[in-house]
């Protein structure tokens, strides 16, 4: 089986954007340990495309939690809390990172100065 | 006096400006590295010749895209890379800081000082892939790079913005021409009526040890200040030899960009075509000829096609490329020698048997051309040269002739005694560049007989001495010949004069 062939199995073992264990089961006796391997290799990447990491300095309100709802309406979000991220935040969507926070703009001064100054 | 609360509104501005833009990271992981190639999962956005930083701090460059993974190829470091490291895209494409600060510098592809000077600093950006300006903004070759050797300026010219390819076996005075040339370039700086010519010497897979003896002779010559060494020896990986002479034609923009004329070097194009192979045999792209890749041609002519004459509205610089090219026993029907001369406007060809035969530069006057540098000549050196082909190839002809044995008549014994005659004049010593002045004395003299009285053994002293002798002499008549006009009756007269009043006291001795 080719990689296409198991994104293909990938996207058919989910039911209303759920994985569906009973798919699963019955996909998993018609491969064999290899396919399997690759088939696992697939869930994971369809997961990490449908999941979104948010890591915040703090707690999420309410309203942003439904900011990032309204952003990723079909995805999965996980709120992740780290204090050391002032003034800032990070958004990993698949393989896309989205980061602000003031060391990184300061790292970006110091850079710039060291540069052209 | 601003009050330390403004400093700090002002930061806080700034701050947020700095915020307004990136920030957004493409961020992929390692699945595979392989002889300096990593594949890369991730990476959606990435494009072909992004930079990308690995998790150690180490660099790459992407080359191949993929439907699910990314080629990358090092470019330094990364020893300390395993599978499943991050990899984050830059969002720029490979560049080099270019600026005067480099002249007189040697530096790595990537603009790293080898010297152990410091890093430049306030410079411009220059990215390494770049197409090559249009026709609009070119205008012809018509401006002279003088050699300082006879036998190219006379019967095989270079003029600024040309790519003329030096060819030959190994150890035939390949790159003694390119230094020679670079070498000459030195009255130029020294001269402020003339336009000073900046140089480039990219040296690709060659040893470190003669890498060092170009610099030390450059430095020697006084010829180091206006030069630039960018450097991609043998030890280094196939990527940074791939990259160097992308390096050296992305500085030679930024000082042709300010309207300056910049002559660069690539020593040599086989062993960046060798490179090339490697990297692409190792990304799995499908060989070609001699396991070459199938955009060998492509990798050489876009290379090439940077080397350009702008036009005055552009600013009237010029990029004048000459690549070297190693043959393997005189083939020069092989596939990156045919690729390369299909590419450039002319080659000067290097050839075993004139070398061992003592003729230095060993130019194959038969097989070497210069497709535009014709135009570019002076008046005054073109008025002497035209002749010197047809006489040596005449000479060449009727020496192969003569080699049956049987007896000549007088007008063709004369004519193979000038051809011996010519023959000696387009010798000359290593380091020596001439001026033109002195280049077109001796050729008019050698092709209007003057030199006919002379043994051939001693043609070469008689030059010497009479370049000296009216150097001592007669100032006057190089100051008039350097004006590059053609010579009226006056001044051909006083050529006369010089050289028959150094014969007698020549011959005398």
């Amino acid at each position: 089986m080719i990689k296409k062939q198991f994104r293909l199995l990938a996207d058919a073992s989910y039911t209303k954007n759920r994985l569906d264990n009973r798919k699963i089961e019955k996909l998993v006796h018609l491969l064999n340990r290899k396919d399997i391997k690759s088939y696992i290799q697939a869930l994971k990447n369809k997961e990490r495309n449908m999941t979104v990491t948010v890591t915040l300095p703090h707690t999420p309100k309410k309203s942003e939690k439904m900011l990032f709802k309204s952003m990723y309406p079909d995805k999965k979000i996980i709120y992740n809390i780290d204090p050391s991220l002032i003034v800032g935040l990070k958004v990993i969507d698949n393989d896309l990172v989205y980061e602000e926070n003031l060391k990184e703009a300061l790292e970006t001064i110091a850079n710039f100065a060291s540069h052209n100054l | 006096m601003i009050d330390s609360k403004n400093i700090i509104e002002n930061l806080e501005k700034r701050l947020m400006a700095f915020g307004q833009d990136k920030k957004t990271q493409n961020v992929g992981f390692i699945e595979k590295i392989n002889d300096g190639v990593v594949l890369a999962s991730g990476l959606s956005k990435a494009v072909m010749g992004e930079k990308v930083l690995f998790s150690d701090g180490s660099s790459g460059l992407i080359l191949n895209l993929d439907e699910d993974t990314v080629s990358i190829i090092l470019l330094s470091g990364g020893e300390n890379l395993k599978e499943g490291d991050v990899v984050k895209t830059t969002g720029q494409l490979l560049s080099i800081d270019a600026s005067e600060e480099l002249l007189g510098r040697v530096i790595d592809p990537l603009g790293n000082p080898l010297d152990g000077k410091p890093k430049i600093k306030k410079a411009k950006l220059m990215p390494l892939e770049r197409i090559a300006p249009g026709v609009v903004n070119r205008e012809p070759v018509n401006t002279p790079l003088k050699t300082g050797l006879k036998a190219i300026d006379s019967m095989i010219p270079i003029g600024r913005g040309q790519r003329e390819l030096i060819i030959g076996d190994r150890g035939l005075g390949k790159t003694a021409i390119a230094i020679d040339t670079i070498i000459n370039q030195r009255q130029n700086s020294n001269n402020k009526k003339l336009k000073p010519v900046v140089c480039i010497y990219v040296a690709i897979g060659q040893k470190q040890s003669t890498i060092a003896q170009v610099v030390d002779r450059l430095k020697q010559e006084n010829a180091f200040s206006y030069t630039i060494v960018v450097v991609a020896s043998s030890s280094y990986p196939a990527s940074l030899q791939y990259l160097a002479p992308f390096s050296g034609v992305s500085i030679a923009e930024y000082f042709m960009e300010k309207g300056q004329d910049v002559l660069i070097v690539y020593d040599d194009l086989t062993k960046h075509a060798w490179a090339y192979r490697q990297l692409s045999l190792v990304l799995r792209r499908p060989a070609g000829r001699e396991a070459y890749p199938g955009d060998i041609f492509y990798l050489h002519s876009r290379l090439l096609e940077r080397a350009v004459k702008l036009n005055k509205t552009h600013g009237g610089g010029s990029i004048t490329a000459l690549p070297i090219i190693e043959t393997q026993a005189d083939d020069i029907s092989a596939y990156i020698p045919t690729n390369v001369i299909s590419i450039t406007d002319g080659q000067i060809y290097l050839k075993g048997d004139l070398f061992y035969l003592g003729v230095r530069p060993a130019i194959d006057a038969g097989n070497s051309v210069s497709r535009v540098g014709s135009s570019a000549q002076t008046p005054a050196i073109k008025a002497f040269s035209g002749k010197i082909r047809i006489e040596l190839a005449q000479y060449k002809s009727l020496e192969a002739f003569a080699q049956f044995g049987s007896e000549l008549d007088a007008a063709t014994s004369a004519q193979l005694e000038r051809g011996k005659r010519i023959l000696e004049i387009l010798k000359q010593p290593q380091y020596q560049p001439l001026s033109e002045p002195l280049e077109i004395l001796s050729i008019w003299a050698v092709t209007n007989g003057l030199l006919d009285e002379i043994p051939v053994n001693d043609v070469q002293r008689f030059e010497k001495e009479f370049h000296e002798y009216v150097k001592a002499h007669n100032q006057k008549l190089l100051d008039k010949l350097a004006l590059g006009e053609k010579p009226n009756e006056d001044i051909l007269k006083d050529m006369k004069k010089s050289i028959d009043s150094f014969k007698k006291m020549f011959v005398s001795k």
